[in-house]
């Protein structure tokens, strides 16, 4: 009987003329979605190119020790052409600095090489299918029962022995059904597009994901279907029930996502973060108060009235390099180094309580719009995708948490072989040819037209391993359960409107 | 046999009770509710974003007068050459629109030689949220007006011909004219008086709390945003219509709306960043980059040995000339290829944004930014402003510095030891720059255009709209 019903209305719906418009809105709206992504995901690929090779290019250039800031050039996410997520809130590379913990992605690979087009806003496929096929369901749901009454078809069918669930549930499965070629044909489209572009390169993994995409986005199909019907199964009228439905779509995809946006800031307020970088800054000004006074006790320690360099060069983050310079300049700097660089490391740590603060603050705030999202199925389906395209605000947490991770390796690194201590963190030169300042200045400090690179084999690499399919499925669960739990309420709710609706 | 005339009255009675029906009809009281609701909702999120915004400028400019006034009193090269960052503050019309300021750019860096480029400032948004449009009112109008003018207006013919109430009201003395106007005129009025009575408790809301003084400036705007907001409803009401009498089914009909909606607030805008890279590409940054690094070093090895001399025991050491010399032709030659790549951004940007205006809800957000002197209008104008500007300050620099005997008068754009006079100066003597308002016929050029394309975009539709109507066959 469920199967009648529902072969019936997947017949008649295919061959109206809202499943052609329908057919067509998405074969408009697809394509162009898909194109831009691609396109914006081939813009990334090439920063991300560019700033590899420049990464690559300094590394092998590294003379000193104090020159060691390993670059961390993030791949783009070729599932961002899905679901953007916050990875567009976000730049594409960090350096290693001692001085202080990285907080976020620095870099423009998320904004546009033109700031200016920053100004137009794109969407991905999941948010364009977001949009769509919520409206697709609601349009073809609600009318599910409010049109056969209308139409006085309704009380024919209970004139047999048919019952009640049965039939609602024939209506819901022909309805799904008729939705769900149009669901593959988006799917089909976009990776018949990403396919034929040569530059993407698409794991099997990435394709598994796809697929429980496109299974998650028949359960968002599925909740507005029943959304819709519940309408249906409440009002008496068509007309009531297109009303009904259309302002539901409206809150539900267009306001609430903005409204929950705001009221998460307004709940869960945070610091400003210039006010995090005024109290970073003042620890910064503590500390080179203590190195300007460090600086004097080495000095007299020294019995020198000043320092100077024969070549010198310098940068941020302590970086300093110098050949040439006089050996009571090279013993200064030694002894400084040897002090100042774990005094950074400390400050770094005191820093990090700071920006480990505001962090919490900004999760907080996460979960509070992350909560306020369960009022809306479009938004728990956003969440749901952005975990399974690795856009998610968790992706994101546990990459940087790997990113620190790794910087404690590299401070691990620097002092087990206690190079703070040693020449070669701030000159090439050999000790050895090291000459006083009075032999400088006559000129007989011979210095080599070039030193060699040094050997970084044994320091560690960073090595980026993406969540894993079962980790985002786990990160997606609560969404999935979310969904399905709507469902089935708001299918008993329809059954139980339905049991009450008046036939005639 | 003699056909009577038409009453004049019939289209005053026919709009009576088209108004009434909208009216009764549960689509407008919800409709209604949620407008209000957003009016009063996003004006109080508007001030509490514009407080936070406004002591966070504050808070920075203090600290840019204080550096400023520290740079004047110790050194006053010091105060030509260091870069300085202009940065656009809140405006105080934001209730109306934010014409998308916060991703444009609008940090600007020069000093008394050159104004250098151009960013987005790191935004203390939290990077973790989603982002999305802020609720002011050009988005209620975008987003609520346009989707609920859609939803009354698209069974309106449809609807009425699967009723069969269509043929009955022809079979009176009616024409088809009138029975359009009227639909369309009174959907019009009921939308826009809801619209008006939120501005009304929108605005006094902001005057209430303080934040907002009615000025002649506010008012104008004001005014000007509701004539806009009437012939962007105008257009969307008359779609819907459109919509409604190319299909006798009434779900149809708001498919044919909603996806034409879609491909005007989607598709269109949408596919504007596709258009720039296609049509108007432009060089990547990078290249611009290499080609100033190759540059630098062409002009760096053309110059003799002491170009990078310095001492400042005795500041008329001709190596020092060498010095400011090539720093200034590196400058200018930094300055030739920058400001025809900004050119070239530009040019992308105002190319692609003229596709857009063929989408109405662009259209839209454009003319806001003519209105509220915003977007991309104010930071066109702030560049501009600042170009003239920078003459200004060089030109006052060069004359106080030809004041000092002990200067050597060796103009350097980034170095400000042994270039030119390290006296002190008077910070009330040093010109600033303040950011003006666009002038009232710049805004006005843009402002008729922009209505100018939408009465077009009316009057087609509307032509569309009534010629399909008039041949229809209302059974």
């Amino acid at each position: 009987m469920i199967w009648h019903i529902a072969k019936k209305d997947f017949l008649l719906n295919i061959i109206s003329a809202r499943f052609i418009v329908g057919f067509l809105l998405c074969l408009i709206l697809v394509p162009f979605t898909i194109m831009v992504g691609i396109d914006e995901y081939k813009s990334q690929l090439r920063i991300y190119t560019i700033d590899k090779e420049k990464a690559e290019k300094e590394w092998k250039e590294i003379k000193v020790y104090s020159n060691l800031k390993p670059q961390i050039v993030k791949y783009p996410e070729p599932l961002g052409i899905f679901y953007k997520g916050i990875n567009q809130n976000l730049g594409n590379k960090v350096k290693i600095y001692l001085q202080e913990y990285p907080l976020f992605l620095t870099g423009h690979a998320a904004t546009r090489d033109n700031p200016l087009l920053n100004a137009f806003f794109s969407l991905d496929f999941i948010t364009v299918l977001t949009i769509v096929f919520s409206l697709l369901a609601l349009v073809f749901s609600y009318d599910l029962i409010t049109r056969e009454r209308e139409d006085g078809t309704l009380k024919l069918i209970f004139t047999n022995q048919y019952s009640r669930i049965s039939f609602l549930i024939g209506k819901i499965t022909g309805l799904l059904i008729s939705l769900i070629p149009i669901l593959i044909f988006c799917f089909l489209l976009s990776a018949l597009l990403i396919a034929l572009s040569p530059d993407i390169n698409f794991h099997v993994t990435d394709w598994i994901r796809v697929i429980v995409l496109f299974v998650f986005s028949i359960l968002y199909l599925f909740v507005f279907i029943l959304i819709g019907t519940l309408i249906s199964g409440m009002v008496k009228h068509s007309s009531t029930a297109i009303v009904l439905s259309m302002l539901c779509w409206i809150w539900f995809v267009f306001l609430w996502p903005v409204s929950g946006s705001y009221l998460s800031k307004s709940l869960a307020k945070i610091d400003l973060y210039d006010n995090v970088k005024n109290s970073l800054n003042d620890l910064d000004k503590e500390y080179w108060k203590k190195e300007g006074e460090q600086k004097h006790i080495i000095l007299k320690e020294l019995n020198m009235q000043g320092t100077w360099w024969w070549n010198a060069t310098g940068g941020e983050d302590g970086y300093f390099e110098t050949t040439g310079s006089p050996s009571e300049s090279m013993k200064y700097l030694l002894l400084l180094h040897t002090w100042k660089e774990p005094v950074r490391l400390s400050y770094a740590d005191r820093k990090w309580a700071i920006q480990k603060k505001y962090l919490d603050g900004l999760i907080r705030q996460q979960r509070m719009e992350q909560n306020l999202s369960w009022l809306s199925p479009s938004e728990i389906f956003g969440q749901s995708a952005s975990c399974l395209c690795r856009s998610s605000e968790k992706d994101f947490l546990r990459y940087m948490d790997k990113i620190r991770r790794y910087r404690e390796a590299i401070v691990a690194y620097l002092k087990e072989r206690k190079l703070f201590e040693a020449y070669i963190y701030f000159t090439p030169q050999d000790p050895a040819t090291f000459v006083s300042s009075a032999e400088c200045v006559k000129g007989n400090n011979k210095v080599p037209d070039h030193f060699n690179t040094l050997d970084l084999k044994d320091v560690p690499q960073f090595a980026d391993q993406p969540a894993g399919l079962s980790e985002s499925l786990k990160d997606a669960l609560s969404g999935i359960a979310v969904f399905i739990v709507l469902s089935v309420l708001l299918l008993l709710c329809s059954i139980l409107v339905f049991n009450r609706y008046q036939l005639r | 046999m003699k056909t009577e005339k038409i009453k004049p009255s019939v289209f005053k009675d026919l709009f009576i009770k088209e108004t009434h029906l909208n009216l009764m009809n549960l689509r407008f009281q919800v409709a209604f509710i949620i407008i209000i609701t957003m009016f009063v909702v996003g004006t109080f999120f508007n001030i509490k974003e514009t407080i936070d915004k406004r002591d966070t400028y504050n808070k920075y400019y203090s600290q840019w007068l204080e550096d400023m006034k520290q740079q004047a009193g110790s050194n006053s090269t010091s105060l030509a050459v260091l870069y300085k960052n202009f940065i656009q503050g809140p405006r105080n019309n934001s209730f109306i629109s934010d014409c998308k300021e916060r991703f444009m750019p609008d940090l600007i860096v020069y000093n008394a030689y050159n104004v250098y480029g151009f960013d987005v400032k790191s935004s203390s948004n939290n990077p973790l949220l989603n982002s999305f449009d802020e609720i002011n009112w050009s988005f209620i109008l975008i987003t609520v007006i346009s989707l609920l003018s859609l939803l009354l207006t698209f069974d309106s013919i449809s609807g009425e011909r699967e009723a069969h109430t269509l043929a009955l009201c022809f079979s009176n003395p009616v024409s088809r004219v009138q029975v359009l106007l009227a639909k369309w005129t009174s959907v019009l009025t009921v939308l826009m008086a809801t619209v008006m009575l939120g501005i009304i408790i929108s605005l006094l809301i902001l005057v209430l709390k303080g934040q907002l003084v009615l000025n002649n400036n506010i008012v104008g705007s004001v005014a000007l945003f509701f004539s806009f907001a009437l012939l962007f409803t105008s257009l969307m009401s008359i779609i819907g219509l459109l919509c409604s009498s190319f299909s006798s089914n009434s779900n149809v009909s708001l498919l044919y709306a909603i996806s034409l909606w879609l491909i005007f607030s989607i598709v269109v805008p949408n596919t504007a960043v596709l258009w720039a890279d296609k049509m108007y590409p432009v060089k990547y940054s990078n290249v611009v980059d290499e080609e100033i690094t190759r540059k630098h070093k062409e002009i760096i090895d053309s110059y003799p040995n002491g170009k990078f001399f310095s001492d400042r025991s005795e500041p008329f050491h001709p190596y020092h000339k060498i010095r400011a010399t090539m720093k200034m032709d590196l400058m200018r030659n930094d300055k030739m290829i920058i400001d025809a790549y900004i050119q070239d951004l530009r040019n992308q940007f105002e190319k692609s944004r003229a596709i857009t205006n063929i989408s109405p809800v662009s259209l839209f957000g454009y003319s806001m930014e003519a209105i509220t002197g915003g977007g991309y209008l104010r930071f066109q104008h702030n560049w501009e402003g600042l170009h003239t500007y920078q003459d200004q300050f060089l030109k006052w620099f060069k004359a106080y510095d030809a004041k000092d005997p002990k200067s050597p008068h060796w103009h350097n754009p980034w170095d400000n030891d042994v270039t030119t006079t390290t006296k002190p100066v008077k910070f009330e003597e040093v010109p600033i720059y303040t950011e003006t308002l666009l002038s009232g016929s710049e805004r006005f050029t843009k402002i008729a255009f922009y209505a100018g394309l939408l009465m077009i975009y009316i009057f087609i539709f509307f032509y569309i709209c009534f010629i399909k109507f008039v041949k229809s066959d209302v059974r």
